[in-house]
């Protein structure tokens, strides 16, 4: 072939189509001469590069936007991972990952983060007597006011329940604790729901954290120092120190040990005489609960009773008791001659009585031994007696259906309000030892004691005097028209056999 | 019967867009569009051509005549323009050389489905297709 002879449109098509396919799609053949097939060529080829181009940017902004979209839903699952959804504070995660990240810069020098761990001290109650919205509604204001409480910079975490976290960079004690102050008078703010304000309080742990220190202990040390603030008294900051470690382990042994107690009959029940302060007949037995341990020996109700409240045991634990005090009783009444007119004093805690099975437990236990009901007494402290919820009027009105008594325990000590006296539920009132004291030797106690049996007695209630310790007390008490009274007068707690030594000698 | 001159994109530098879209409403109710010879047709002139049919049109569909013979090129920008012809109820193209052809086809594949469309070598023929389409 002769290349003098050749197209030089040719030439130009290869040059272009090479160009073409090492990818600069802007490529156009120059389109010139006739308009012969050769330049129809060149022109497909125009048009097939321009549609290629077109396709490439389409797909490259196709990709661009997808990809966008894919990065903003990874942030956003990102932000979920990492906040609360309830709160919108920081969660779990994301404190943990903060912490981490300041325990990594202590080791190069700076100042370490502290801690604060805290808890509303009485959120269970509003949860259970209000409903779980407004328990997310107290929730929600906390979670506000915490994070107007702090410093630019903290982090505050919700990390699960009621349970919130703020961690202050490069901080110490003194930083530490005026945060944690701050908190204490926010939530120390009243919590409007509906037509109620709640108060909740709170108590705070502080750690702050030492060189070298992991994440998950500093976390379980603030947490440790929250649990002794709470244990201490409520609306406090409590600083953690080492010794707390050991009293913390105590506590989680004990509560196992307590557990298994229930379980292995490790409880005992004492037995202490109420007895009719005008004749000394034996009228009645209080039974107090005593924990017979395997190493620590016996343990007075003070030692464990508290814990037992704050982990639920104390609904399982006051089944125990009732049915003990119960099957007791059947015994005793069983024994002929032994007792004849005799009732059995049983104490309940708020936490049993906004149980809803109470009512069914009570039943089952007095069906089951055969007690009729009048024979069993109630006794209840005060301030549910007072306070007590919806919940907890359904449980006494409950109680009353099934005719057992219900006594109020230590009146006297915590509602000063004598016009609801007269509208409780209950059959009989114990007046406390607090007042009891002095009786006997001071003549304005004596007034004071006989104004009060003249107030119960007014309200149609009976009066049981307990912390009964002369023979001078129990003769006044009766002199004033107190029906009945138990203390060391009369008998200390005792185990069954003694007690039933002590109904031969009565 | 009209005859507008559309001119080309002002701001072109390319040498090859030197022409005007010729727009015509022939007394037998077809619209004649004439592709300029030796120019590249892009998106501005074609916008501006689409305007006057749809202005011809005056509310109704009509049938168009497109001769693109001699045209150096049809852009995409151009193209699109076409793809998006409302007033139109079917679109002959006609052209002679086999350049012609390749670049009607082009246009014939964007086509929207919904209007019918053919390519011709003779404006006759175009024409008498047409006609079923007025």
């Amino acid at each position: 072939m002769n290349p003098e002879s050749q197209d030089p449109r040719l030439l130009a098509l290869v040059e272009g189509v090479i160009r073409i396919a090492d990818g600069d799609l802007s490529t156009r053949i120059p389109l010139s001469g006739p308009r012969d097939e050769v330049a129809a060529v060149i022109a497909g080829i125009n048009l097939m590069a321009d549609d290629l181009q077109a396709v490439y940017r389409e797909l490259e902004e196709r990709v661009e936007t997808r990809t966008a979209m894919l990065r903003e839903a990874q942030i956003e699952l990102e932000r979920m991972a990492l906040t609360d959804p309830l709160t919108q504070l920081a969660n779990r995660t994301a404190l943990n990952r903060k912490l981490s990240h300041e325990l990594a810069e202590t080791a190069h020098g700076e100042l370490p983060p502290a801690l604060l761990v805290l808890d509303l001290d009485s959120f269970k109650g509003v949860n259970d007597r209000l409903g779980h919205s407004a328990g997310d509604d107290v929730l929600r204001i906390t979670a506000k006011r915490l994070a107007d409480a702090v410093r630019e910079g903290d982090v505050v975490a919700r990390l699960g329940g009621d349970e919130f976290a703020v961690m202050l960079p490069k901080s110490n004690v003194v930083q530490a604790r005026g945060v944690a102050k701050r908190i204490l008078r926010a939530l120390a703010e009243s919590i409007e729901i509906g037509d109620l304000r709640i108060v909740c309080g709170t108590s705070i742990g502080l750690r702050v954290a030492e060189p070298g220190q992991s994440v998950d202990e500093l976390v379980m040390e603030a947490d440790t120092a929250m649990y002794a603030a709470k244990a201490e008294k409520r609306n406090t900051v409590r600083v953690f120190e080492p010794a707390l470690l050991h009293a913390r382990r105590l506590q989680g042994q004990m509560i196992t040990e307590l557990r298994e107690a229930i379980r292995t009959d490790q409880l005992v029940l004492y037995y202490q005489p109420v007895v009719e302060l005008s004749s000394g007949r034996f009228e009645g037995a209080e039974a107090l609960v005593r924990w017979n341990h395997p190493e620590r020996g016996l343990l007075m109700p003070d030692n464990f009773i508290p814990l037992a409240e704050e982990t639920g045991l104390i609904v399982e634990l006051g089944d125990w008791v009732l049915r003990e005090a119960l099957r007791q009783l059947r015994s005793w009444l069983d024994t002929p001659g032994l007792v004849d007119d005799f009732s059995m004093r049983v104490n309940i805690s708020p936490t049993e009585l906004r149980s809803l099975e109470l009512i069914e437990r009570v039943r089952d236990a007095l069906a089951e031994t055969g007690v009729d009901a009048s024979k069993l007494v109630i006794e209840l402290t005060e301030s549910v007696a007072v306070n007590g919820s919806d919940l907890d009027r359904y449980s006494l009105s409950g109680l009353r259906h099934l005719g057992v008594q219900l006594e109020i325990d230590d009146f006297g000590t915590g509602y000063s309000s004598i016009s609801y006296l007269r509208n409780l539920p209950v059959h009989v009132v114990k007046i406390d030892r607090s007042l009891i004291e002095g009786l006997g030797t001071d003549d304005g106690q004596r007034d004071f004691v006989a104004a009060v049996l003249q107030l119960i007695h007014a309200c149609g209630m009976e009066a049981v005097a307990e912390g009964i310790e002369t023979a001078e007390q129990a003769a006044e008490l009766s002199w004033l028209g107190c029906a009945s009274g138990q203390g060391y007068y009369f008998s200390r707690p005792v185990p069954p056999a003694d007690f039933v030594r002590l109904l031969g000698r009565a | 019967m009209s005859n507008q001159q559309i001119a080309p994109h002002q701001g072109a530098t390319d040498l090859g867009s030197a022409g005007t879209i010729e727009v015509e409403l022939a007394d037998d109710g077809i619209v004649e569009v004439v592709l300029p010879v030796c120019s590249e047709v892009r998106a501005p002139e074609a916008q501006a051509a689409a305007a006057v049919v749809r202005a011809m049109s005056d509310g109704r569909k009509r049938p168009v005549l497109m001769t693109l013979t001699g045209v150096l090129d049809i852009n995409d920008g151009a193209r699109a323009v076409y793809a998006a012809a409302e007033t139109v109820s079917a679109f002959a193209l006609v052209g002679e050389t086999p350049v012609d052809r390749v670049l009607a086809h082009f246009l014939l594949r964007a086509t929207p489905e919904s209007i019918p469309a053919r390519f011709f070598a003779s404006e006759a023929a175009a024409r008498e297709w047409l006609a079923g389409y007025l």
